[in-house]
């Protein structure tokens, strides 16, 4: 039987990485300012968490224009969906797996 | 892995996932604005149920989405965020063509319980449904309480259209309270 750590994905187990997908798992897309502002990131580091989750495939990125305001909108992909619902059941396995804390 | 550091990751997704729900969420404006409409209805049940009650609905029904999805549309904007907005559209287009649908067809078979009855139970149906989609507790317990209230209405016994004009009120006050309850909840938070 395969060990439940093993599912885990090291791109989206990644705490940062894993609190992007979690909030665009519940919506259509958020914006650049919001993720950053909701998980407290810098512009620089949320960033390159977006390019590595980006490179994987797992979030789209589309960046448009406001009237003259430029604006980046972030969605997750359908795999970037499933591989957010596939850590959180590895997860689960895991922490039922391990047993309760002594 | 460490059980406790798998425990804490899945509290944070639970944490973010919570903190966005409650950023999106804008229940206030529908509850209070369909309320305001209910209670708007109550002169059409008196004077002229079956005429105008059906016109009433058809209008401002229309009127109250677009309302809504324009609300909607700009919070999203202003927020940085957008809903999947088409369980919400689905939700509502279910409750607007079960309300008329079982109007309508209460008056066509002559079966004055169904047409007063029908809509109500369907609109609170659709906001038990509204409930889950936010995972709204208080939402929920007004959707369950208005189907018991009509539960017992019905069981009272009183004339379908006393029992329309009731439930009419009933359902416009419960909705504008709860929608101001959420308001303040929203402010205070």
């Amino acid at each position: 039987m395969t060990h439940p750590s093993s599912l885990l994905d090291d791109t989206v187990h990644q705490r940062v990485r894993l609190g992007i997908l979690a909030i665009l798992g519940e919506v259509r897309r958020a914006d650049f300012s919001y993720l950053r502002d909701t998980l407290e990131l810098s512009d620089g580091n949320l960033a390159r968490h977006l390019q590595v989750l980006d490179e994987a495939g797992h979030v789209r990125i589309a960046k448009t224009f406001e009237g003259k305001r430029p604006r980046t909108w972030v969605s997750a992909t359908p795999q970037g969906r499933s591989a957010l619902e596939t850590e959180i059941r590895s997860l689960r396995a895991l922490i039922s797996r391990l047993g309760p804390t002594p | 892995m460490d059980r406790d550091i798998a425990a804490q990751s899945l509290r944070g997704v639970a944490v973010a996932r919570a903190k966005v729900r409650s950023d999106l969420s804008g229940l206030w404006f529908p509850l209070i604005l369909f309320g305001a409409i209910t209670l708007g209805s109550v002169p059409a049940v008196l004077l002229a149920p079956g005429e105008i009650i059906g016109a009433y609905w058809t209008v401002l029904g229309i009127v109250g989405g677009v309302a809504t999805g324009v609300f909607y549309q700009r919070r999203e904007r202003s927020l940085g965020v957008s809903a999947v907005g088409w369980p919400y559209i689905a939700t509502a287009l279910a409750i607007m063509c079960g309300a008329l649908l079982t109007g309508w067809y209460g008056g066509l078979m002559v079966l004055p319980a169904l047409s007063f009855f029908g809509p109500v139970v369907v609109v609170a149906l659709g906001y038990l449904v509204f409930a889950w989609l936010e995972r709204a507790v208080p939402l929920a317990a007004m959707a369950l309480g208005l189907l018991g209230a009509t539960a017992a209405v019905w069981l009272s016994g009183i004339d379908p259209r006393s029992a329309g004009l009731v439930l009419a009120v009933l359902y416009g006050a419960t909705f504008v309270v709860t929608g101001v309850l959420y308001a303040l909840a929203r402010k205070d938070a």
